[in-house]
């Protein structure tokens, strides 16, 4: 399996799995009210860097080494692990999917994050980095050969998925003529982009694009292969097909103009509409074709701050 | 209700067949799938949709349909006006969207079935 | 009008849909059976009405942001379709009414469309 494949399954697995999937659920907790030379030795025995401060099952503060060492360092004798600790620390949820853990392990640079339930706030686990790659890493063992993962260097995984959270990449195959399945791609898509927490209204014409490239491709091409990147300021979407491919691209531009057969018009598309509703989406677009080979689409939506709303520039829908 | 009433009332555009506006009609259809008017559009009615290729005026033809109303400011292909003066179609339009002139000629009393 | 009202007003059978969603308000309608029209207006409307019965009409509502679907004119329903609606979480019901007759009912109940951008 070549080593792409590999990376786009990491990142749906950063889609599909969440904190709960990988956490740790018996969490080593201290009191506030126990000593640092207790925490000492309890850093000691579990060969652990830090812990969470749980008064109850309550999250009340994370203590860590580098609290013990300057400890340590100071005067002090003894002191109580409450008045060392950081209080009200960040926290995940455990319904929280990973790819926004990720995202807060790169923003904070923290080496842990104790876990709360959603509803209860109740500390339920913890999330390391360690813990994330040992989960990926069992998810993807259901994807692959034990060979390939071996071959995969496990240590880089962590790095790879923060580098590849700032430029996703999606890709779908899509088989000609596949009618059941023909809009799973961009409906995934769609998913996905809303898990990104990417605005609506960008979401919502980046759809509308790719399903209608999706059913060109189902509806007159043998097979296809559609990708997105998804980098903080554009979108970009590229189906490449092998086809008919179309004669007058210039005229497929053009709204009304189709060479769709009577049985395409039943399925509900067909109307010469498809590729003019790209465009309004788009904010560029890129269109090739070969005639007896297959059509390559290119779509690009700005997504930065200055990117269109909806309705600018007859832009979304 | 004749075609004209229709098309004053509602302030419809006569791309093709403004000769044949005294016919009478009672029922209308809509719907985008040729099979599927077809198979289920009532012999004589009108016919509300947004195709606007040639074959739409077979299908009035076979149907004997009264009219073809083209919504949603979209307007006929030349062959589709050619074929409608051959075969003696009427072709309408309107901006209105299908859902829109459906119920305003619901609401003057066009039946649907 | 509530979705209910719908189901009422059309003698809907509702194949997917809860009870609690069923008491959703709607105020606008996408109504025809070419997907790519739907996908181009330029209001995402509350409700879709269509005789198009096929996967793509589910996954048009999905793309286009429409919570619930009305199959016209009585057309099968395939289980994949409803399997579909429920996991994109979408209201689905099918009446015997046609097209015409059920727009005329719904704009009667004061549903409209939004605007198309073409």
């Amino acid at each position: 399996m070549a080593l792409t494949a590999k990376f786009v399954k990491t990142q749906e697995l950063l889609f599909e799995l969440r904190v709960a999937d990988v956490m740790r659920r018996d969490v080593i907790t201290v009191r506030p009210d126990q000593t640092m030379t207790e925490l000492r030795r309890i850093l000691r025995d579990h060969r652990i860097s830090g812990t969470p401060v749980a008064a109850g099952d309550e999250l009340v503060g994370m203590i860590t080494i580098a609290d013990l060492i300057a400890f340590l360092n100071s005067d002090e004798e003894e002191a109580l692990i409450g008045d060392k600790m950081t209080a009200n620390p960040d926290s995940l949820f455990s319904d929280q999917l990973l790819v926004h853990a990720i995202q807060q392990f790169d923003a904070t640079r923290f080496g842990r994050f104790p876990v709360l339930d959603p509803r209860s706030r109740k500390l339920v686990g913890i999330l390391t980095k360690g813990l994330i790659i040992e989960g990926m890493l069992r998810a993807m063992e259901q994807a692959f050969q034990e060979e390939e993962i071996r071959q995969y260097r496990a240590s880089h995984i962590f790095e790879d998925m923060v580098a590849e959270y700032k430029e996703i990449y999606l890709t779908y195959e899509l088989v000609g003529r596949d009618f059941d399945r023909a809009g799973k791609a961009s409906t995934q898509m769609k998913r996905n982009l809303k898990r990104l927490g990417i605005r609506p209204d960008i979401i919502h014409r980046l759809a509308v694009a790719s399903y209608e490239a999706e059913m060109n491709t189902v509806l007159y091409a043998e097979s296809g292969v559609m990708e997105f990147r998804i980098a903080p300021e554009e979108i970009v979407m590229r189906l490449r097909d092998r086809g008919p491919g179309i004669a007058d691209v210039e005229k497929a531009k053009q709204p009304g103009y189709s060479g769709a057969p009577e049985w395409v018009r039943e399925m509900g598309f067909g109307a010469g509409m498809g590729i003019p509703n790209i465009i309004k989406c788009a904010d560029r677009i890129d269109l090739q074709s070969t005639v007896g080979v297959g059509t390559t689409l290119s779509v690009r939506i700005f997504t930065g701050a200055g990117a269109n709303r909806a309705g600018d520039e007859g832009g979304g829908t | 209700m004749t075609l004209r009433e229709i098309v004053e009332k509602l302030d419809l555009q006569v791309h093709a067949g403004a000769g044949r506006m005294e016919v009478t009609v009672a029922r209308g259809y809509m719907s985008d799938m040729l099979s599927d008017v077809i198979g289920n559009a009532p012999i004589g009615g009108l016919w509300i949709t947004m195709q606007k290729h040639k074959n739409v005026v077979a299908v009035a033809v076979m149907k004997s349909l009264a009219a073809i109303v083209l919504v949603q400011g979209r307007v006929p292909e030349e062959d589709t006006l050619r074929a409608a003066e051959e075969e003696e179609v009427v072709i309408l339009g309107t901006t209105m969207s299908a859902f829109a002139l459906a119920a305003r000629l619901h609401d003057l009393g066009i039946a649907g079935d | 009008m509530t979705l209910r009202e719908v189901v009422e007003e059309l003698s809907a059978e509702v194949l997917h849909g809860a009870e609690e969603e069923l008491n959703g308000t709607v105020a606008t309608v996408a109504a025809g059976d070419l997907m790519s029209d739907v996908l181009t207006r330029a209001t995402i409307a509350d409700l879709l009405v269509t005789g198009l019965s096929n996967m793509q009409t589910i996954r048009t509502a999905t793309v286009a942001g429409i919570k619930s679907i009305v199959i016209v004119r009585g057309k099968p329903v395939s289980p994949q379709m409803i399997d579909l609606a429920r996991e994109e979480d979408l209201v689905l019901m099918v009446t015997g009414m046609k097209l015409f007759e059920a727009a005329g009912r719904l704009w009667a109940r004061g549903l409209r469309t939004g605007e198309t951008r073409a």
